[in-house]
This record gives C-alpha cells, sequence and structure tokens, in this order.
C-alpha cells in the first residue's frame, strides 16, 4: 500500500486549498502583487495628481510659514572663504610638493601603460582574463577592449587607468595602516565613523573647488578627490576583517608564544584577507565611480568624454563614454575578484 | 499560522485601501481657475463686457550658476513680481540642464543665452521654434584666450601680444605640461574652446603651449584665483562680466582686431558675444507685459561688474544687489510701464524682497 499517505482521503480539498493559500501567502506572490499595485496606484494617481494636489492644498493650506530668527550662513561662510585663501597662500610650499609627487606617479603610470602598444595590451589582457575567468569572459574582454578603442578612447582610458591606479596605491597605503590600527584600538574606530561618514558623503565639488586653488587644475584635485571618496570601504572592511578572524585561532597563536606583532602579519592579516581584498575591490569602484567628477576638475580621461558629450548637449556621446567607463569597471572587478580568489585558494593550500 | 493569514489579508487590504483613496482623489471634483465671463445682452443696444479675472501663473526663471545671470534674474524677477505682479520662481541648474527646460517649457525666461557657445543647440531650437529671442543684454563682454594677470605683464614688460608668449613660455610651465607653456582653455561643449584649439593650430603655438582642459567654469575659476592668491603666473581663457574678471587685475593680450561679421577662429581676437534673452514659446501669450518689458530690457556689463564689486564690499547677496541697482539707478526705468515702475519703487521703498530667492 502507498504508506506515503498519511491522511485520510477526505481531507485532500482541506491539504489543496491549504497549499494554495500558502503560495498566495509567499513572498514573492506578495511581492509581486504591491509591485503591481504601486505601479496601477501610480498610473491613477498620475492622471489624478492635479486635481490631487489642489485637494490636499486645500485640505492642509499653506502651513506655518515662519523664518527662523538667525542667519549665520553668510559670516560663517565669509570666513571659511577668508580661510581657503590664507591657506592657499601660506601652504603654497606643502602643496606643491604634495602635487609634484602626485604628478610624478601618475605620469609614470601613464607612460607605462601607454609604452604598450594597443594590441599587445588588449591581447594580454584577454589571456589574463580567460586564464583566470574561463573562455566565455576571455571573449567578452577580447570584444569590449576592442569596442573601447574603435570608439577612439583607448589613449583616454589609460590615463583615467593612470588616475584610478594612483588614486587606489594612494587610498590602499592610506587605509590599511589607520584599518588596522582601528582594529586593535576602540577608541580610535569609534573617532573613525563620522568621519569616514562624512568622506563618503560630503559632494565632493564642496572640497574640490579648494583643492583647485591649492593645487591647480589636473590630475591633482581629481586625486585627492577620488582618494577622499574612495579610502572609507577600504578601512571599514580592513577593520571588520581583522575583528572577525575568529578569537580562538587568536588564542592558539598566542598560546604558542605569538607576540602581538606576529599574531597580526601571521594570523590576523592573512585571514581577513579575503575581506580585506573585498575593501580594495570597492575601492576600485569607487574610484571608478569619480572618473565624471575627475573630468570636472581637469584630469581628462573617459570622464571627459562623458563630459564634453553633456557640454554640447548630445547624449549620445556622452553615453558612449559611459559604457567605456562601465567596461573598465567590469574587466576591473571581475579581475581583481578573480585574483583575490586565486590568493584565497593558494593559502588554503598551504595548509592554513 | 493564523497570524501569518491575518498579515498576508492585511497587505491585500492596504492595497486596495491606496487603490480606493486614490480612485477617489481621481474623481474629487476639482476647483480650478475660474473665468468670469458675462456677456449680458439686453433688449438695448449696449454689449457689457465684465473683464476676465485671469490669475496670474509663475514665472520660472532659469538660474543659471554665473553671477551676472543670477543678479539679472534677480533684477528682472523683482520687476516682475512687484512691477506686473506674477509670482516668480528660480529653477536652478547650469546651461547644460537648463537649456532643455527652456524648450520644454520648465521654465520661462532664460537671460543669458551666449552665442557662439550655444549655438549649435540655439540653432536646433530656432528651427524647431521651440523658443523665442526677445532682446540682449550685456552688450559690452568681452572674452580672449590669452589673458594674464596684471603683475606677470609688470614683472615681464615684454609680454603685450600673444607673439610674445613663446618667448616667455617658462612663466606658465606646469609639472604636466610637459615643458610647455599651460593655456587654460574653455569649458569643454563651449564653442569657444573648438575656436581655441583652431587659434592654437593656426598661430602654430603646438611646440610651446599645451592647452589644458578645466572641465567646468568652477575649475577654470577656482585656478585662476589660487594662482593669483599665490602670485603664481596663469594664463588662459577668460570671459567677462564675470565676479572673478571684475575682482581680480587681469590684462588681455593683444590679438588682431575682429572686423564686423569675422570668425574668430581665423587669426582674430574674440568680438563681443551676443548675449540673447530667450523664453519659451507660452510666455508671450500668457504674460504679454513682461514680454513687452524683456524686449526692452537692456542691462549693460559694466553695470555689473559695478554691483559685482558692491556686492563683494557688502558680502551681499546676488537678490540685495538686484534690488541695489534697481534703487540707485535710472535706466531701467525706460524698460517699463509707469504703472510698473511705480509699483517697483513702491516695493522697494517697501523694504520687499522677491519671495522665492535669497
Amino acid at each position: 500500500m502507498d504508506e506515503t499517505r498519511t491522511q485520510p482521503k477526505g481531507s485532500n480539498n482541506q491539504e489543496e486549498k491549504a497549499s494554495l493559500l500558502a503560495r498566495l501567502k509567499s513572498p514573492s506572490v506578495l511581492a509581486m502583487l504591491m509591485f503591481l499595485g504601486a505601479v496601477l496606484g501610480c498610473l491613477i494617481m498620475g492622471s489624478a495628481v492635479e486635481e490631487g494636489a489642489v485637494v490636499l492644498g486645500i485640505a492642509w493650506g499653506n502651513g506655518f510659514d515662519m523664518e527662523f530668527p538667525i542667519n549665520w550662513s553668510r559670516p560663517v561662510g565669509s570666513d571659511i572663504n577668508e580661510a581657503v585663501r590664507w591657506t592657499t597662500r601660506e601652504g603654497e610650499w606643502l602643496f606643491d610638493n604634495m602635487a609634484y609627487s602626485i604628478i610624478m606617479l601618475i605620469v609614470y603610470i601613464k607612460k607605462g601603460l601607454t609604452w604598450v602598444p594597443w594590441p599587445a595590451a588588449i591581447l594580454g589582457i584577454s589571456l589574463l582574463s580567460y586564464r583566470m575567468l574561463g573562455y566565455k569572459f576571455g571573449i567578452f574582454t577580447l570584444i569590449s577592449l576592442l569596442l573601447l578603442a574603435a570608439f577612439g578612447m583607448w589613449e583616454k582610458a589609460m590615463e583615467t587607468l593612470a588616475m584610478i591606479g594612483t588614486s587606489v596605491i594612494i587610498s590602499v597605503a592610506i587605509a590599511l595602516p589607520i584599518g588596522i590600527m582601528a582594529a586593535r584600538n576602540n577608541l580610535l574606530d569609534k573617532i573613525l565613523q563620522p568621519i569616514l561618514d562624512m568622506m563618503q558623503t560630503m559632494p565632493s565639488f564642496v572640497y574640490l573647488v579648494p583643492a583647485i586653488m591649492f593645487f591647480s587644475l589636473g590630475n591633482v584635485p581629481a586625486v585627492i578627490a577620488t582618494v577622499v571618496y574612495a579610502v572609507p570601504p577600504a578601512i571599514r572592511l580592513t577593520n571588520l576583517g581583522i575583528r572577525q578572524v575568529d578569537p580562538e585561532v587568536v588564542e592558539a597563536a598566542r598560546s604558542f608564544g605569538a607576540t602581538n606583532f606576529q599574531v597580526l602579519m601571521k594570523v590576523q592579516i592573512p585571514m581577513a584577507i579575503p575581506t580585506i581584498m573585498a575593501g580594495i575591490n570597492q575601492t576600485i569602484m569607487m574610484a571608478l565611480a569619480m572618473v565624471v567628477i575627475a573630468a570636472l576638475v581637469g584630469a581628462g580621461g573617459v570622464g571627459e568624454v562623458v563630459w564634453r558629450g553633456l557640454g554640447r548637449q548630445r547624449p549620445g556621446d556622452a553615453l558612449i563614454g559611459g559604457v567605456g567607463i562601465v567596461i573598465m569597471a567590469v574587466l576591473i572587478d571581475r579581475l581583481t575578484q578573480a585574483l583575490a580568489k586565486s590568493r584565497q585558494e593558494a593559502l588554503k593550500g598551504s595548509g592554513l | 499560522m493564523v497570524a501569518t493569514m491575518k498579515k498576508s489579508w492585511m497587505v491585500l487590504f492596504l492595497l486596495a485601501l491606496t487603490a480606493a483613496m486614490t480612485g477617489i482623489m481621481a474623481c474629487s471634483s476639482e476647483p480650478e481657475t475660474v473665468e468670469v465671463i458675462k456677456e449680458v445682452e439686453v433688449e438695448k443696444i449696449v454689449e457689457v463686457e465684465v473683464e476676465k479675472e485671469v490669475v496670474k501663473e509663475t514665472i520660472v526663471f532659469s538660474d543659471l550658476n554665473w553671477s551676472s545671470a543670477l543678479l539679472q534674474n534677480r533684477i528682472a524677477g523683482y520687476i516682475t513680481e512687484h512691477g506686473y505682479g506674477y509670482p516668480v520662481d528660480f529653477l536652478t541648474g547650469d546651461t547644460v540642464s537648463l537649456f532643455p527646460a527652456l524648450v520644454a517649457g520648465d521654465s520661462h525666461v532664460t537671460m543669458e543665452i551666449w552665442l557662439p557657445n550655444q549655438q549649435d543647440v540655439w540653432d536646433e531650437a530656432m528651427v524647431e521654434g521651440t523658443v523665442v529671442s526677445v532682446g540682449s543684454s550685456l552688450d559690452d563682454n568681452w572674452q580672449s584666450m590669452f589673458v594674464i594677470p596684471r603683475y606677470t605683464q609688470e614683472a615681464n614688460p615684454g609680454l603685450v601680444s600673444y607673439t610674445d608668449i613663446e618667448a616667455h613660455k617658462d612663466l606658465f610651465v606646469r609639472p604636466d605640461s610637459d615643458g610647455k607653456a599651460a593655456l587654460i582653455n574653455c569649458i569643454a561643449g563651449w564653442k569657444c574652446e573648438q575656436i581655441n584649439t583652431a587659434k592654437h593650430e593656426l598661430y602654430e603655438m603646438g611646440d610651446y603651449v599645451k592647452l589644458v582642459s578645466p572641465g567646468s567654469a568652477a575649475g577654470l575659476f577656482a585656478d585662476l584665483e589660487g594662482a593669483y592668491e599665490k602670485g603664481d603666473d596663469w594664463l588662459g581663457y577668460i570671459w567677462g562680466p564675470t565676479k572673478t574678471a571684475a575682482m581680480l587685475d587681469l590684462v588681455v593680450l593683444e590679438e588682431a582686431d575682429c572686423p564686423p561679421g569675422c570668425n574668430p577662429a581665423e587669426g582674430y581676437a574674440y568680438p563681443s558675444a551676443d548675449v540673447l534673452i530667450a523664453i519659451a514659446t507660452g510666455l508671450e501669450a500668457r504674460a504679454g507685459d513682461v514680454v513687452q518689458m524683456l524686449r526692452n530690457y537692456d542691462f549693460i556689463a559694466a553695470d555689473q561688474v559695478a554691483a559685482e564689486g558692491w556686492m563683494a564690499d557688502n558680502e551681499a547677496t546676488e537678490t540685495e544687489a538686484a534690488i541695489n541697482w534697481l534703487a540707485s539707478s535710472t535706466s531701467w526705468h525706460a524698460w517699463v510701464t509707469d504703472e510698473a515702475q511705480a509699483a517697483v519703487e513702491a516695493a522697494i521703498a517697501a523694504d520687499e524682497g522677491l519671495s522665492n530667492a535669497d
């Protein structure tokens, strides 16, 4: 006999009804219903909005029109203006040196990148992505890089890559030590949180205009803006990665007589590498997001293609530039992730 | 089990309620603007027509993000609001976003369309008939790609015309300009960029001048102001009337004068640009008096420079500068009707500001 049937025949309808109801209550069905309801609601609202707005207006009236008694924006604003001018004058020695080193770094990277002729570079990168990610992605890489070059953006892509590369090097150099220190020191962690939040949300142009006054137009303010925007994820993820290392492993290492430094270098950092690499990957992505803003301060590159297209009211040109940035982002993202995974596997293989 | 059942029914009920509420709002009667036209036909001969009571709808000005446009917007806006009684609002943006807004009718007046910078989009809009030009302003404007600070010229008396740049190129070299003089170009997307690049080739300056693209007007002015503060030498494209040109002491290197109808790209200095006032096509029909004022409008660049100076000295906003100009100058009396003039003067005397601008 059929031993799977545990209930008598008569209760089948109940079971079927219950399962239908269960399917109706499933999250995906409910989500779909809510989405359709929202779309329908928007359509109705769209046709009703004028009347609706008038109804709402009459119902609520004009509200309370109370002006706040104090307005400090002007005196404080002009004080800050004066402070920026003062810093421009007095800080010249510092800013010129910083600018010089950043410019030299970018110039060397760019020279290196453009020294390689484009066929060799495209083939090389495609082969690399084939080795690490399989033949499908290798073909995708080849096609998309050829497209990039076909739209006349190769040289510009190299410029952008040089600027991004410099920003990422500087960001990682700043973020890793700070992240490690924050992982070990709770006070530093608490102080850092609001600072990192500010770095990520402050509109770039606010600190870009003073940066242009200090460092003059070009790659330097762009690198500074990119570093400010891209450093927080690296710091946060380094901090997180090290804090999340299993405390039992750390205890085991200590019980073997490891000093604090040895625990950090040989246990915590190696085990936090996946998270740290995720942080670096995010840094690179955020840096690519700043490419158009970099063009606004004269850094050139693919962002300039976008900006020029917008300025001439030709969104098609701007879209081409945008696709170029997307191609670069996808390639760098996948390749660095694959690189991180292969390192992880190598580490696992070493018997940790 | 029962709790989850109630939750999903609750969700469905809320959805139905939302749909019902929107439906009710859609179908509710709408109070519209009421036109009262009474034509009383009596057996007698006289027909009496009562005047239409038309609600004056808001006029939106394109608040372009540079100081002369902001000031002109507020001058014209104050006259429109207090002289002619239309509510006035300002739409913030820049050339890229505000020209399509004008074409679409989201904004109604743009006080500064600089030709030839926006020539291409302007010609297109003219062909399609989507915007109307009603006059010009800032007739005595200027622009040049060979602008240097006065202290640079004083320190190097031989630097008088653009041909002297080659001898003095070391003054303008930057670390990233490959040993050539850095000339900060016009903003990408403006026509002046193409004209400057054409002149760069024509004058064969490729060996000793590198064109640097500033990306944005803010970047261009910030670069000049930074260099000026530090006392560095600077060479590049500047136009006036702008706040920076008014505040800093700048000198234009000499170039061949542009005879009327010439093309500066063929080796001449820039002539004065046409700065047009453009309106959206629907505006004349509903606000003919304001459009007539705009046709008579004629704000000169010298007044703009004076206003910039006043704003800097008094740490004032553009609205205050606009009211100050209206109070102290009489040239606007010619643009407006007598009632409008009286109304504006009364508003100034009553210390009234603009309702939608600070």
